[in-house]
C-alpha cells in the first residue's frame, strides 16, 4: 500500500483569485481533498478542481464547543492519510491562522509517521494591510483574538498597530448557525480600549471582500462610538498606533558603535 | 476619475509559485509593468514573461540612503500614470509589508485623482507561520522591526509571541551589500530581550526560502544563543510565548464563560 501524506493549504479570500500556484497544484493532484471555506462559491470552485473534494463544514454541531468540531475534522483527514492516500486539506485564508484543524492535523499526521507539510497563503491580515494601506513594519503590530484579549489581559504597546480578530464573536465559544454578533461582548472590548486610547482616536471595522466583485467593508469611527458600531461576526478591528515615543539616542549610539567595531 | 491607474502587487517568495491569479492578471493587463525583486530567479521569471518590464534595482547602490531610492520609485511610477497609462508595480513578498514606496505611490496616485489599488500577497510572515507551524492568534503576536524595537522603547509581553524583523540590520539606514550588517548589534538585542525573557527561553532564527527545491532555514536556539546563529539581513526572530497569560475571572464571569 502506498504511504499516505498530508499537505495543508489555504485558499485566501477571493474564491480562486488568491490561491497560489503551488497550493492549486496540491488541490488538483490530491487523491482526497477536504475543505473548510466560508462561502459556497469557493466550495464549488474546489469541487471543479478535484472531484474527490469533501466539505468539512458539517463537522460542526449546534451548541458544541469548536474543539469538538476540530477533533472530528482532524479524524476525517487522518483516516484518509492512514488509508494510504495523498491528502490535501484546504482552508480559507491562511491555514495556520485561527483554524485549529489545520495545524492539529499536521501535527497528528507527523506524530503517526506520515510526511506532512503546510503551504503559506493569503491571510485576512494580508487583505487588511492592502485595503487599509497599513504597513505593519512601520510602527509594529499586535495581533490578538478578541475574546483572548479580554480574558487574558496582557501588556501591549499602543504605539503599535493593534489588530483584533473576531470582535463580533466575543465570548461565543460554541458553534451556532445563527450569525448574530455579540453586542454585549463587544461593549466590554470598547470599554477596555477606552482605557488605552483617547475618545477621539479613529479606528476601523474591517471585513475583507469574499468575492472578486465586492469591495471590502471599511468603517472608520472614533473610539467613543465603538459601542454602537456596525458589527458582524467576521469583523476585524484595526486600531492605528498612538504617536511614537521619542527616539532613545543612547541606544542608537550604542548600535552605531557596535556596527563600527565589526 | 482621471484616465491612468496604478495597481501594486506582490510576487510572494517562491519564484512563480506563490503569485496569485488576480496579481498575475493585473501584471498582464498593465500598459507598463515595473518591478522590485531582489532575488535573481524571480527576476528572470518576470523578465521572460514580461520582456518590456522595467526593474527598479538600478536605484539601489552601496551606501545610498534607502529613503532616497524609495522616493524615486514613487516618482517613476507616477510619471506614466499621469500620462494616462494603466501601471502595475510588482514587489517581492507582500507589496504592503516593509515596503514604503508601494503605500506612498498608492496614496499619491489617489491624491492626484487616479484609481489606485494594492492586492494582497504571501508575506515573509505567512511563510514563517506555515514553516514553523505556529498560529499567531493562539496567544497573540507582537511584531516589530528590530531596530525600532530597541530605539523606541517598545513594550512587549512575554505571554504573547514576538517577531522581530531585520535582526541582521540593527541601526542601519543605508543600503549595504554585506551579508550581516551589524553583528555587534545582536549582543545589544539579547541584552534587551533578557529584560523580558529568561536567557534559556527558546527562540528561532528564521529565513524564508526563495526556491521551490530548498527548505527554509530554521535555526532553533535560545535567547542567549542568538548571536551564535547564522544571521543575515533576511533573518527574522520568532520567540514563542513563555506561558498563557493569567485568566481574568471577573471578565470571564461578565462574558458568561465558565473557563
Amino acid at each position: 500500500m502506498a504511504q499516505g501524506r498530508l499537505t495543508v493549504v489555504g485558499t485566501g479570500y477571493n474564491v480562486a483569485g488568491q490561491v497560489t500556484p503551488e497550493a492549486l497544484t496540491c488541490v488538483q493532484r490530491a487523491e482526497r481533498l477536504f475543505y473548510l471555506v466560508s462561502d459556497p462559491a469557493t466550495g464549488a470552485w474546489l469541487k471543479s478542481q478535484n472531484a474527490s473534494a469533501e466539505p468539512l463544514h458539517h463537522c460542526y454541531r449546534e451548541g458544541e464547543p469548536g474543539q469538538a468540531a476540530c477533533e472530528r475534522m482532524v479524524e476525517r483527514i487522518l483516516a484518509a492519510v492512514r488509508a494510504g492516500h495523498e491528502v490535501c486539506a484546504a482552508f480559507y485564508g491562511h491555514p495556520a491562522i485561527c483554524v485549529p484543524p489545520g495545524l492539529e492535523s499536521l501535527r497528528r499526521a507527523r506524530q503517526e509517521g506520515f510526511p506532512a507539510q503546510m503551504l503559506p497563503a493569503i491571510s485576512f491580515e494580508d487583505c487588511l494591510f492592502a485595503d487599509l494601506g497599513v504597513d505593519p513594519g512601520t510602527h509594529g503590530r499586535i495581533l490578538c483574538e478578541a475574546t483572548d484579549f479580554l480574558l487574558r489581559p496582557r501588556r501591549f504597546d499602543p504605539t503599535a498597530s493593534l489588530i483584533l480578530l473576531q470582535v463580533g464573536a466575543i465570548g461565543l465559544v460554541h458553534f451556532r448557525e445563527d450569525t448574530t454578533p455579540n453586542r454585549a461582548g463587544f461593549r466590554l472590548l470598547a470599554r477596555a480600549l477606552r482605557q488605552q486610547y483617547p475618545e477621539s482616536h479613529q479606528v476601523a471595522l474591517y471585513r475583507a471582500s469574499q468575492l472578486p466583485i465586492l469591495e471590502p467593508s471599511i468603517v472608520w469611527i472614533p473610539v467613543s462610538e465603538l459601542p454602537e458600531a456596525p458589527l458582524s461576526t467576521n469583523s476585524t478591528l484595526y486600531v492605528p498606533p498612538l504617536p511614537r515615543r521619542p527616539l532613545d539616542q543612547e541606544m542608537l549610539t550604542r548600535l552605531r558603535q557596535a556596527m563600527s567595531e565589526v | 476619475m482621471q484616465q491612468g491607474s496604478l495597481v501594486v502587487v506582490g510576487t510572494g517568495f517562491l519564484v512563480a509559485g506563490q503569485v496569485t491569479p488576480e496579481s498575475l492578471a493585473s501584471m498582464r493587463a498593465a500598459d507598463q509593468l515595473f518591478f522590485l525583486v531582489a532575488e535573481p530567479a524571480t527576476r528572470l521569471w518576470l523578465e521572460s514573461l514580461f520582456p518590456a518590464a522595467e526593474s527598479f534595482n538600478d536605484l539601489f547602490w552601496d551606501g545610498r540612503s534607502r529613503q532616497a531610492a524609495y522616493d524615486e520609485i514613487v516618482e517613476r511610477l507616477l510619471v506614466p500614470v499621469r500620462q494616462g497609462k494603466d501601471v502595475c508595480a510588482a514587489f517581492y513578498g507582500h507589496p504592503g509589508v516593509f515596503v514604503y514606496s508601494s503605500h506612498a505611490a498608492v496614496r499619491q496616485a489617489r491624491a492626484e485623482g487616479f484609481a489606485a489599488q494594492m492586492l494582497p500577497a504571501v508575506s515573509a510572515e505567512d511563510c514563517l507561520f506555515a514553516d514553523l507551524e505556529v498560529d499567531p492568534a493562539a496567544s497573540g503576536c507582537q511584531s516589530f522591526e528590530a531596530t525600532d524595537f530597541l530605539v523606541r522603547g517598545r513594550i512587549v509581553d512575554p505571554h504573547s509571541a514576538l517577531i522581530l524583523w531585520q535582526i541582521g540590520a540593527l541601526g542601519v539606514t543605508t543600503y549595504h551589500l554585506r551579508e550581516l550588517w551589524n553583528a555587534g548589534g545582536l549582543a545589544i538585542l539579547v541584552e534587551a530581550l533578557c529584560r523580558v525573557y529568561p536567557p534559556s527561553h527558546p527562540a528561532v532564527v528564521y529565513e524564508a526560502t526563495h526556491y521551490p527545491v530548498c527548505d527554509p532555514l530554521i535555526q532553533r536556539t535560545t535567547i542567549a544563543g542568538i548571536p551564535d546563529c547564522q544571521v543575515n539581513t533576511h533573518s527574522t526572530l520568532w520567540v514563542p510565548p513563555i506561558a498563557r497569560a493569567p485568566l481574568d475571572a471577573e471578565m470571564a464571569r461578565q462574558l458568561g464563560l465558565s473557563v
